[in-house]
């Protein structure tokens, strides 16, 4: 097996409980090597560099390209900066890209462009479609056990991410949509496994004026004719709730996914059925407290997340979620951002062709 | 009764050229095809038991009523068909076999659609029967080569629906609830008066858990089942689902009233056993409930003597 000599960019909370304790696993395994590091705050590149046992640190990524010629780059820096930075290294390396992919569609556009002109692969991260329970429900919808899939309603809730990191570029105008939300978003497109034609969106900034969007609830249309609806706040008064509720033809879903529970009911709910899910859902939870499993979450995944995209990009086999899949989410996103703004439906042709026009100007 | 063949094959989807091409190649092992080839009148009974989409499981789908129609078109083009099924507590037939895609395909392949209910029936005897010493029978039947075409699923009240259940909406009458308390024993008797010739069995998306045969939990069972005689095909259907065939009292009446063997041998294709997740616990509550419920509904009818 050929080692992949791996960098990153960006020594945040993400790098350091994410993606660095998962390569440290993949390098002891022999699948990887991390080379370097980049974070323009030396100390931070400094104290991460001998935290992880990472040979060199950089300031400057343009530099660190020349100067190891990574095979895969991950981009680990908060997303607006994330178009610029992976502009420079796809000439480099494969690049594997913190979610949302970027800020804009037309971003996308320009850099699905890039690589398909330099040969390389763009992934982007997505942790939550590796919880046993999403699994489960991804299987259970795709054999078919709860008929035909009509439609998936979500609920993303947190509070504003203060206490997970002490950056503030997370309230630029796009606000809350870009926190959590993709990880819904993902979520619901590989359940509803389709394509948005249509997006419709309703919210804003709900505070006194705080100038980006806190709060939005939308609509999208699939082209496979599924529905998927769903809020996202920053102010509704729970910490963290991520649920998707699968309604299909022969049944109804209930996913759980910070709790890592899935259930399905079919035909009339009664308290029986409820409380043989209780009884299932406490041992689940009391089981993933005391692994510490339920306090890990999401970042639990991070390692079969990797190997996935290593193994991918080695092989030439098929990514968890390509520059294609990325945009797709992206005009979800985009779309809610403009029928906020516009106060009208958002048109998958119409963003499309925006972030075609976008891209040409951006060369 | 001695030992009778039964077919059984997969089949991954609703396909309509694979399910025909595998019904060709099965059905001259289960014999009885030469009287299909030759008959001139042909009655097809669906399975519609409540206003529920196809992907549920809960009715034949109409793609496998096509790779039927097709099946038989092909050996015998000229044969009158008739797709039947009637009206019951939560069936309106006529609506459903518009709204599901069955008239498209019926009309596709030549084919009447015949709502018992409403079709012309005549008063027959059955003195050997306990409930239905006399019957209004629905006259499509007389002189027809009869198919039945059920689903295969769990049942809270007669543990599973297969090819002996599918007649029970040979009935045209429509409050066929009022049988449910000797169902059983109703289920058999109806299989002595409308007795298949050819039982194929839908078994694609079949539906397990307590809550059939309406609102069960669609089962990706991927399987067809065929054979002349309905017990049998019954009582593999049963095993398969998870039932002890000898314990479903339907299958072992009719096969006391002569409606056909509990012994058979299978032919065909090796099918892997799938769990159709039937919870005892879910069943007892259930049951229950409806006992409950129906003696609720009598107390609150009949309140007003008190």
């Amino acid at each position: 097996m050929v080692v992949i000599r791996t960098a990153v960019i960006g020594a945040g909370a993400i790098a350091r409980r994410g993606h660095l304790p998962a390569l440290k696993l993949l390098e002891k395994e022999g699948l990887v090597e991390i080379i370097a590091i980049v974070d323009i705050k030396e100390d931070l590149a400094r104290r991460v560099t001998k935290e992880f046992d990472i040979p060199k640190y950089y300031t400057d990524h343009n530099e660190m390209l020349r100067a190891e010629e990574p095979d895969v780059t991950i981009i680990c820096t908060p997303t607006p900066t994330h178009f610029g930075i992976a502009k420079d290294c796809i000439e480099f390396s494969h690049l594997l890209i913190e979610k949302p992919l970027c800020i804009k569609l037309s971003e996308a556009l320009v850099l699905r462009d890039l690589a398909e002109k330099n040969n390389r692969i763009i992934g982007e991260v997505y942790n939550y479609r590796y919880f046993p329970s999403v699994l489960k429900a991804l299987k259970r919808v795709r054999e078919g056990y709860l008929g035909k899939l009509v439609s998936i309603q979500g609920t993303y809730f947190t509070h504003f991410p203060v206490a997970w990191t002490r950056a503030t570029w997370l309230y630029h105008e796009r606000g809350v949509l870009y926190d959590g939300l993709p990880h819904m978003i993902d979520l619901m497109l590989l359940i509803g496994n389709g394509r948005p034609l249509r997006v419709s969106a309703f919210g804003g900034d709900m505070l006194e004026d705080a100038g980006f969007i806190n709060h939005a609830s939308f609509a999208v249309e699939l082209d496979n004719r599924v529905f998927l609806t769903g809020v996202n706040s920053w102010i509704v008064g729970t910490s963290f709730v991520f649920m998707l509720e699968l309604y299909g033809t022969g049944g109804f879903g209930y996913l759980d996914v910070r709790g890592d529970f899935y259930r399905e009911y079919h035909g009339t709910r009664t308290v029986v059925h409820d409380l043989f899910y209780m009884k299932d859902e406490f041992i689940n939870f009391a089981r993933s407290v005391l692994s510490g499993r339920f306090f890990v979450g999401a970042l639990a995944h991070y390692p079969i997340l990797l190997r996935q995209f290593l193994m991918g990009v080695e092989k030439g086999e098929k990514i968890p979620v390509s520059i294609d899949d990325s945009i797709e989410r992206l005009i979800i996103l985009e779309g809610i951002v403009y029928s906020i703004k516009n106060k009208e439906i958002a048109d998958r042709r119409v963003l499309l062709e925006k972030a075609e026009e976008e891209s040409l100007k951006m060369g | 009764m001695g030992e009778t063949v039964i077919g059984v094959f997969r089949a991954t989807s609703y396909d309509i050229d694979a399910i025909r091409r595998k019904l060709e190649r099965y059905a001259e092992s289960i014999g009885g095809v030469d009287k299909l080839e030759s008959a001139d009148k042909i009655v097809i009974k669906i399975n519609m038991c409540d206003a529920r989409e196809p992907s549920t499981g809960a009715i034949t789908h109409p793609k496998f009523l096509e790779a039927v129609l097709k099946w038989i078109r092909n050996m015998n083009p000229n044969s009158e068909i008739f797709v039947v099924e009637s009206d019951a507590t939560r069936v309106l037939a006529d609506l459903y076999v518009r709204w599901f895609g069955y008239l498209k395909v019926i009309k596709k392949y030549g084919a009447r659609w015949a709502n018992l209910s409403k079709w012309p029936t005549k008063t027959k005897e059955f003195p050997h029967l306990k409930i239905f010493r006399r019957m209004e029978v629905p006259e499509i039947f007389s002189g027809a080569y009869f198919i039945t075409l059920p689903k295969l699923k769990t049942n809270l009240l007669s543990d599973i629906t297969c090819c002996l259940k599918n007649q029970y909406g040979c009935m045209p009458i429509v409050d066929k609830d009022i049988y449910h308390p000797t169902l059983h024993r109703a289920i058999a008797e109806l299989n002595v008066i409308f007795r298949p010739s050819l039982c194929i069995v839908d078994g694609i998306i079949g539906m397990g858990g307590a809550q059939g045969p309406a609102f069960g939990v669609p089962i990706p069972s991927r399987i067809v089942i065929m054979g002349e005689d309905p017990v049998a095909v019954d009582a593999f259907a049963a095993k398969y689902i998870g039932f002890n065939p000898k314990k479903v009292k339907h299958i072992k009446m009719a096969a006391k009233l002569g409606v056909g063997s509990l012994r058979y041998k299978v032919v065909g294709e090796r099918v892997k056993k799938v769990n159709f997740e039937n919870h005892r616990w879910e069943f007892m509550a259930l049951r229950l409930g409806v006992k409950r419920q129906t003696q609720a509904w009598s107390s609150y009818r009949y309140s007003w003597r008190r």
